[in-house]
């Protein structure tokens, strides 16, 4: 393996605390540059691990988590009460589409019906005026002034 | 949502709030070096991690999850601060400047300095990949996650990081002396 590859092994492995693997030692026991390398990535490693956080009490994070708490609060209530609010105009809406269809079923059926089944066809429609002019007159007089 | 539901629910937010908190507190002020950056950072991340959390699929596990957030979080901030203006991080040591004379080694406290800010010097990436792996310890799939690369990338970038700080300290002097007794020991 060559020094190229050898680095960046060592570099992956150098994070963990955990001994190098064979191939890594043997190589370092002969490569002057990568002992080095080496033993400049851990005082760099050393410096950072002492680089320390400021403290933030336990207290800190309680207050915290209370404010968290009081924040997420209120969103939660305005989306129950808007989920609340949608639920009900869909019902409302749907509501309102039923009893309309009830409402108007009479009159749609009889559209329907006078559509569909119960007009004449022209030729029926000239019979029963012929027939109608002789028997009934005037029912027959009123259905060619009305046609 | 049930009262019982509710209340589980409300024991795994705090549970996870008291787990994680500090431990992204540690990465968002590596990340931005200032306290009360970081904190906000913080609290906001857990503030979108609750609203969000019916987008949380649980492909990834719930660290990697705030790790990004608090991260991208960081991101944002470090945009907005470098558009605004650019904060000194103390100091600007440099070893030959610093009495650093090479035989014994540095003041600790300067060597932190100069690692630090030779981190500053990192792009984005390259500081949360060495943050998340030097810091909090993580394995490379899981800081490929956190980052959305992939694992090989995550190596590679974790290896430019650290030999960047290493150049950088090379310039100030910091190795070069190091160097020199080894070669001597050599000879």
């Amino acid at each position: 393996m060559n020094c190229e590859k050898m680095k960046r092994l060592l570099i992956e492995q150098v994070a963990k605390a955990e001994e190098l693997p064979v191939q890594v030692q043997e190589h370092l026991s002969r490569c002057s540059e990568c002992q080095n390398l080496l033993k400049e990535v851990k005082s760099i490693l050393q410096a950072v691990y002492q680089d320390q956080l400021p403290t933030v009490s336990k207290e800190y994070w309680e207050q915290s988590f209370k404010k968290l708490n009081e924040a997420v609060g209120p969103v939660r209530r305005v989306r129950m009460v808007l989920a609340f609010a949608g639920a009900l105009i869909v019902v409302f809406i749907g509501l309102i589409s039923f009893f309309s269809a009830w409402h108007f079923r009479p009159i749609l059926e009889t559209r329907y019906v006078r559509e569909s089944i119960l007009l004449p066809s022209e030729e029926e429609m000239y019979r029963l005026v012929d027939y109608l002019k002789d028997e009934e007159p005037e029912v027959g007089l009123w259905l060619l002034l009305n046609n | 949502m049930s009262s019982v539901q509710k209340a589980k629910e409300q024991i795994d937010f705090e549970n996870c709030y008291q787990e994680f908190a500090p431990r992204l507190f540690a990465v968002a002020y590596r990340l931005l070096r200032n306290q009360t950056d970081a904190l906000d950072v913080v609290q906001e991340s857990f503030l979108r991690a609750f609203r969000k959390r019916n987008n949380f699929r649980g492909r990834a596990k719930v660290s990697t999850w705030l790790y990004r957030i608090v991260t991208n979080r960081c991101y944002d901030v470090l945009r907005k601060r470098s558009r605004e203006k650019k904060i000194e991080y103390g100091e600007n040591y440099h070893a030959k400047s610093a009495g650093f004379n090479g035989e014994h080694w540095l003041q600790q406290e300067k060597m932190i300095a100069m690692v630090r800010q030779e981190m500053e010097k990192l792009t984005e990436k390259q500081k949360t990949v060495f943050i998340l792996r030097v810091y909090e310890e993580l394995p490379y799939d899981e800081i490929a996650r956190i980052t959305h690369s992939r694992v090989g990338t995550v190596k590679a970038t974790f290896f430019q990081s650290v030999m960047k700080i290493r150049k950088g300290l090379k310039e100030r002097g910091v190795f070069a002396n190091e160097l020199r007794k080894d070669e001597k020991a050599v000879n």
